[in-house]
């Protein structure tokens, strides 16, 4: 409620207004509201020199900041000519299975890295951001779309003929955020389903600690 | 000229109507051929004249007051004399050393002066001031000019009025649940020499509303309404009140209370560097709707799927061909539970062709894999959990069922956060019922992402009320032993959800509820109604009239919520 008395007077004094204190934005690549806090301020990430990843200091995960054949350059994720960015889901396990095993952004690790489970997913998206909704500084210039998460869905699909589980994997939009059941995809069939990819890795306390001073 | 009429004007006013006169008196020279000075009556004559109080050295001003006889007479001319004060009083405005007398003309002598001193105060004056010099019982000649008016002209600037706040900010309620108070202080940055009238009011950056907010209070304690008013006397500098905060007990925003002088009144003007005091008023009923963590370090929650999608090829002549020719004509993806790396083909299912196992499932880490490794349970998950009794003790006996030793939250070892349990419909405390709705409200205008929602009824028990009641009403009885309740963020909503869900009860279930089992452990989580969504705290991006909530139904569900409709809400609590 706002008493709206003399307000010739105060129109006078105008120039004397006081700073209105702005909420914090996230670094939104797309669009972005400062109505939402920002629910991956910049600050709760470590970004090691000289390594393509990014620590989450909240969740102590270790992440790459560019999708699966994506290379970061200049800070923006770049295309990688010839490389495959869209996968079915037994295409981005397959293809995290190799990533995991030559390390290709130097982690130094050839274990652990794996497609995020639905909650490792969803915790990195932005709130404050669309299109996508991710915060810019950390993952910078992502497409928006699907990304795959490592969770199948237990369902019965609806009029399924056989007792089995519906054939489907929670994946994350990261157009809105919203987390969503879509079809795994056949791998033989490219115009089935397809979706991102982007590794994460767990790290030990040890570890966490050493990716914090680099 | 007439005195009193110049007296009462501004300096300004009187330099443009001496310039008037002056005018009229060429003009009429020009039209009579007489020169217009000369008008000059014989007699003794009292000095009419002004002076500027204000010296740049700061120093008083002496000055002789000459009375003048015209012509010069023959023999001796006496006169009796008076200083008297008009707006300028004697000893504050100007001193004299004989403020009466006698003046004795000597024969041929036309001029004597009467000392006075103008003091210079640094006091502004509203108005020019005055004395008067006053002749009386003259003798050898006539009086021709009686009274002299002495005028002191004052430039010493007004003062400026300011006002501040003996805070910055104040929380709704104090510290011992009483009223908080701020106390106002209305001050000039010099003193006047003119009584000094300022109003105070509130100006359109202010949030808080009087008389619901705060009440205003003099300081003797009178109540006050807007705008106030206050009168400074001359040479007093200072005026306080106070505003003393309602707790509304309403979930609302923190409020700005921003006060200002808002009109110059006789005597002083704005004082641009300090005109206005902002206080925030921090609400005590907000829940503490999205702040974003500043925890250390703490592992996820897993999601609780342990069980692997196979995808499975079956050669059963669905496509062509027949049964068993050795083609796959389907993929379907089985969660039935298998061991790591068990590989087809299947020795009862010949029509099963291949059999692949995903590597880098859901399942196989984190830690759901480790409790599954520690445990030897295929069923087992990650999740860690301690039910907590009304006090906020953990049961003694954790295994205990819900019907014979109830527990009202439970905490999550992993996150650290704390979660109401709800209690059944129909049962007290009836808000937090399992059924029981909320409107989703929150008018904090950087976090509700640009609609407020709907207040719903103040009172929960005559109605739908806002989700932040019921947050009030758990940090009020402090539920389970503690405060900090508030409305979960969307991840921590599902970082109890079991993406899991318990594959081998839901037959059963879904048979005698229509329902799949809720996706929150059951043995931990009871009450949970599966119909209706949850609030979050989230709001979504794309739209202002919409929340992200959760329903806990089958499967755990991100769904879209419009703030015009109710739903139900699991507080959390990491406060103390």
């Amino acid at each position: 409620m706002t008493m709206r008395m003399n307000k010739y007077l105060w129109a006078l004094c105008a120039v004397l207004a006081l700073p209105v204190q702005a909420a914090v934005p996230a670094n939104c690549d797309g669009e972005g509201t400062d109505t939402i806090r920002a629910t991956t301020p910049t600050a709760r990430f470590h970004l090691p020199q000289g390594y393509d990843v990014v620590v989450d200091k909240e969740t102590g995960l270790l992440w790459a900041r560019c999708p699966l054949g994506f290379r970061l350059e200049r800070g923006a994720c770049e295309v990688v000519s010839g490389e495959q960015r869209l996968f079915s889901w037994r295409g981005a396990l397959e293809a995290v299975a190799v990533f995991r095993a030559n390390d290709p952004l130097g982690s130094g690790y050839t274990d652990g890295w794996h497609l995020p489970n639905v909650k490792e997913l969803a915790s990195i998206i932005e709130r404050q951001c669309r299109d996508p909704a991710l915060n810019g500084a950390v993952f910078p210039t992502h497409p928006s779309g699907y990304y795959w998460t490592s969770t199948p869905v237990a369902q019965i699909s609806a009029g399924a003929a056989d007792d089995v589980w519906e054939e489907r994997v929670w994946a994350v939009g990261t157009t809105n955020g919203g987390v969503t059941p879509i079809p795994k995809g056949d791998p033989t069939d490219p115009t089935t389903q397809r979706a991102y990819v982007l590794p994460v890795r767990e790290l030990t306390d040890s570890e966490f600690q050493d990716w914090l001073s680099r | 000229m007439g005195a009193g009429l110049t007296h009462s004007m501004s300096p300004r006013g009187r330099a443009a109507l001496v310039a008037v006169i002056a005018l009229s008196l060429v003009l009429s020279a020009c039209g009579r051929g007489r020169p217009p000075l000369e008008t000059t009556p014989p007699g003794l004559h009292a000095p009419t004249l002004t002076i500027l109080e204000d010296r740049s050295d700061g120093a008083n001003t002496q000055l002789d007051l000459e009375v003048v006889l015209q012509p010069a007479r023959q023999s001796e001319v006496r006169v009796d004399y008076r200083i008297e004060d008009g707006s300028a009083v004697g000893g504050a405005d100007y001193t004299v050393a004989q403020p009466s007398g006698t003046l004795v003309f000597a024969p041929g002598e036309t001029r004597k002066a009467i000392r006075v001193v103008i003091i210079d105060d640094a006091l502004y004056e509203r108005n020019a001031e005055e004395f008067r010099l006053v002749l009386s019982n003259a003798q050898g000649a006539d009086l021709a000019e009686a009274v002299g008016v002495i005028t002191i002209e004052d430039f010493d600037r007004p003062p400026f009025a300011g006002i501040s706040a003996g805070v910055t900010a104040v929380e709704e309620v104090a510290a011992g649940g009483n009223a908080s108070t701020v106390i106002f202080t209305v001050a000039l940055d010099i003193p006047s020499g003119a009584p000094a009238v300022v109003e105070v009011n509130t100006n359109g950056d202010s949030q808080a509303t009087p008389y619901v907010d705060y009440l205003l209070e003099d300081a003797d304690g009178n109540p006050q309404r807007l705008p106030l008013r206050f009168t400074f006397a001359p040479g007093e500098t200072e005026k306080r009140f106070l505003a003393r905060i309602v707790d509304d007990g309403q979930a609302e925003n923190d409020e700005k209370l921003v006060l200002g002088v808002v009109r110059q009144m006789e005597g002083a003007v704005f004082a641009p560097s300090r005109e206005l005091a902002q206080v925030t008023i921090r609400d005590d009923d907000r829940p503490d709707y999205a702040q974003v963590s500043t925890a250390p370090r703490r592992r996820l929650n897993d999601t609780g799927v342990v069980r692997f999608a196979y995808n499975i090829g079956w050669d059963d002549g669905r496509n062509g061909g027949t049964a068993n020719d050795g083609v796959v004509d389907r993929y379907v993806d089985d969660h039935t539970w298998k061991e790591p790396y068990e590989t087809a083909p299947v020795a009862d299912a010949p029509s099963i062709l291949e059999l692949y196992f995903y590597d880098g499932q859901d399942a196989l880490f984190g830690a759901d894999a480790e409790a599954r490794a520690a445990t030897g349970d295929v069923n087992a998950t990650g999740f860690r959990f301690t039910k907590l009794d009304a006090n906020g003790v953990p049961l003694a006996d954790q295994s205990a069922d819900y019907a014979t030793t109830p527990w009202h939250c439970v905490r999550d070892e992993t996150t650290g956060l704390v979660w109401e349990v709800k209690v059944p419909q129909g049962t007290e405390p009836a808000v937090h019922g399992e059924s029981t709705p909320f409107y989703w409200y929150d008018v904090d205008a950087q976090a509700n992402g640009g609609e407020a929602g709907r207040p719903g009824l103040p009172d929960c028990s005559q109605g739908t009320c806002n989700a932040g009641r019921l947050v009030a009403i758990a940090n009020a009885e402090r539920w389970c032993g503690r405060g900090g309740w508030r409305l979960p963020t969307l991840e921590e909503l599902r970082s109890i959800a079991d993406y899991g869900n318990d594959y081998n009860r839901r037959d059963e279930v879904e048979r005698s509820t229509g329902y799949l089992p809720a996706p929150l452990n059951e043995a931990f989580f009871p009450n949970a109604n599966p119909t209706y969504p949850y609030w979050s705290t989230t709001p979504l991006s794309a739209d202002p009239a919409q929340v992200w909530g959760m329903r806990f139904r089958g499967i755990p569900e991100d769904v879209p919520l419009s703030k015009s409709q109710t739903a139900l809400v699991r507080l959390v609590s990491d406060g103390p």
